[in-house]
């Protein structure tokens, strides 16, 4: 588990590159180039491009504001993580085995109940910690879903039945085979090295050796400061992601996607998109899924309930943070096709 | 590091928790998100303030750390500076444009939901009667009276003497607004703009639109309003 010495190096080449080389700053420009042409086009046509950028302020500062705290929880526990665990006590843990460990991470969830936007932060911390990249593949897919607040909230929804317990067994079985996927690789050819776009090499610093001394008062300090680092890094991903859901949702004609249908592939792939397109907490999906159970097939609710918490437009942009460009490619085309072929054996195999 | 990278660090994380405490003070949290967050944006607000206290504070162990490129810090700033600038405004009819909209009933399990709660306010929202009218005929919900209050809203489809009073249903933030509206009779509809807020009152009887029958409210009395603190409805 070298991965803090590979970085060490990564980071030490790494002077400061200029502004307009940074990730965060071409993402910004992405996003002022298409608002610009969206409503240059908009207003060539007529419409009320003002009321729409309104419309599209309020739905992003709405995902913002909702997903804030839940961040800012997963920030402050990766930094409770960094200065309270040693890196040894996460090694006891996991377990040797291979398929165990792949598991434990898929159902992690209910040991450390957080939701897609905080999973990101403490995984990366545990990564840094020395966790297998397999564990925290199957824990940063399938915590989101795997927890108590979600299992609450879709037994409100749907009560016992295929979609409850159809939730979890996909999820838990997908986020494990994708976990396996990761077994044999190795760390510093899937996560991301601190680079210079990188506010906090915490990675170099093994701070849980430096802040041994402190006081209880003192730790809990550093451990905020850490956490408030971890915020700034992965708020930028979520605040472009929660753009990017937000031009989605006011410009991507939902009425027409929803008419496209029942059928039991189309209404699949429809609601999968749909899942991806509109990034909404894992915690509420359930009560929106709901609108769908008339019109639309049992898979395909399942896979807008087992998708979308692992991967949609502002999480797989937060997983930008921890793996390598083409890593995060590989975490949203697995799940996809894990899951939409999950819908589609039920689908087609069943008669729920 | 230097003391003004900390700063630099500081700023949005106190911006982002200025600009939630006084959303909550302006009593503006209902337009972004369900009230029942309220308490967590607080709580996020505090907990923001304390991590910008935590970086002014002097080093102890000197921990090294990199500057903060500004790219970040200007996206971090951004939800707050989108916040200040643009005058915030509750989805409303241009927000309809690209959603489904239920307006004769809501789909079975939705009904189910809704009918959950009490009308305990007194008022039947536009929710409650929408999961009411899924229980009987059109024609049984003759002369029953209501008081509604919606954003007007109507398109190609709509006769000059009709419009829906319409809310967006909001189960945890704006992302997930749905649109639900009752069809209303009035005259002079097409005089009303849309988005604008009423408040109207009238009887329902069940009348033909777009080929099925549906209870539609005849407004006898109608005030233009304000939009409410709470635009949206809750399930």
């Amino acid at each position: 588990m070298n991965i803090s010495s590979s970085r060490n190096q990564a980071a030490k080449r790494s002077p400061q590159a200029p502004f307009w080389q940074m990730d965060s700053f071409r993402f910004l420009m992405a996003v002022a180039i298409l608002i610009g042409l969206v409503f240059g086009v908009n207003s060539l046509l007529g419409t009320d491009a003002y009321g729409r950028f309104q419309t599209f302020v309020t739905i992003f500062l709405g995902i913002f504001i909702e997903a804030v705290p839940f961040l800012l929880a997963g920030s402050i526990l990766s930094g409770l993580l960094e200065i309270f665990v040693s890196p040894e006590t996460i090694g006891r843990i996991v377990p040797r085995n291979k398929w165990a460990a792949a598991l434990i991470g898929a159902v992690m969830g209910f040991a450390f109940p957080v939701c897609e936007c905080g999973v990101v932060p403490v995984t990366r911390r545990l990564y840094g910690k020395g966790l297998p990249l397999s564990v925290g593949v199957a824990f940063l897919l399938a915590a989101p879903t795997v927890n108590p607040v979600v299992f609450a909230s879709t037994y409100a929804a749907f009560g016992w039945g295929p979609i409850l317990f159809g939730r979890f067994v996909v999820t838990i079985i997908i986020a494990f085979l994708i976990g396996m996927v990761f077994t044999f690789a190795r760390p510093e050819d899937i996560l991301q090295e601190s680079g210079a776009d990188e506010p906090s090499d915490y990675h170099e610093h093994n701070y849980y050796a430096d802040a041994q001394g402190l006081s209880i008062r003192d730790k809990i300090w550093e451990s905020m400061s850490i956490g408030g680092n971890d915020f700034l890094d992965m708020g930028r991903y979520l605040i472009i992601g929660s753009m990017m859901a937000a031009l989605m949702q006011t410009f991507v004609p939902q009425a027409t996607l929803l008419a496209l249908g029942s059928g039991a592939v189309v209404s699949v792939v429809t609601l999968m998109v749909l899942a991806f397109v509109l990034s909404i907490c894992s915690t509420v999906d359930a009560f929106l899924a709901l609108s769908f159970v008339n019109s639309f097939t049992t898979g395909s609710i399942l896979s807008f309930l087992t998708f979308g918490p692992m991967v949609d437009i502002k999480s797989s942009l937060m997983f930008l943070g921890v793996f390598k460009r083409k890593i995060v490619v590989y975490l949203i085309v697995l799940p996809m096709m894990l899951n939409g072929l999950a819908a589609l054996i039920i689908n087609f195999y069943t008669s729920w | 590091m230097t003391y003004l990278n900390k700063i630099l660090k500081t700023i949005p994380i106190l911006a982002v928790s200025a600009f939630l405490y006084s959303l909550i003070m302006r009593d503006m949290v209902a337009m972004y998100i369900h009230p029942r967050f309220t308490m967590l944006t607080l709580i996020t607000a505090l907990g923001l303030f304390l991590v910008g206290v935590s970086f002014l504070r002097p080093d102890r162990k000197r921990l090294h750390e990199h500057a903060t490129p500004w790219a970040i810090l200007l996206v971090v700033a951004l939800p707050v500076v989108l916040g200040w600038m643009v005058p915030p405004r509750p989805l409303g009819a241009s927000a309809m444009e690209n959603r489904e909209v239920n307006y004769a009933t809501l789909s079975s399990n939705a009904v189910s939901r809704a009918t959950t709660q009490e009308f305990s306010s007194g008022e039947k929202t536009i929710l409650d009667w929408l999961s009411q009218f899924g229980t009987g005929p059109a024609a049984s919900f003759n002369g029953e009276e209501a008081t509604l209050v919606g954003f007007v809203y109507y398109d190609d489809l709509f006769e000059s003497d009709t419009f829906m009073v319409s809310r967006f249903i909001v189960s945890c933030c704006t992302a997930d607004g749905s649109p639900v509206g009752l069809i209303v009779r009035y005259e002079g509809s097409d005089q009303l703009p849309l988005d604008q807020w009423v408040e109207i009152s009238g009887t329902f009887e069940a009348q033909d639109f777009n080929g099925t029958d549906i209870p539609i409210l005849q407004v006898t009395e109608l005030k233009e309003i304000e939009p409410p603190r709470q635009p949206y409805l809750y399930p």
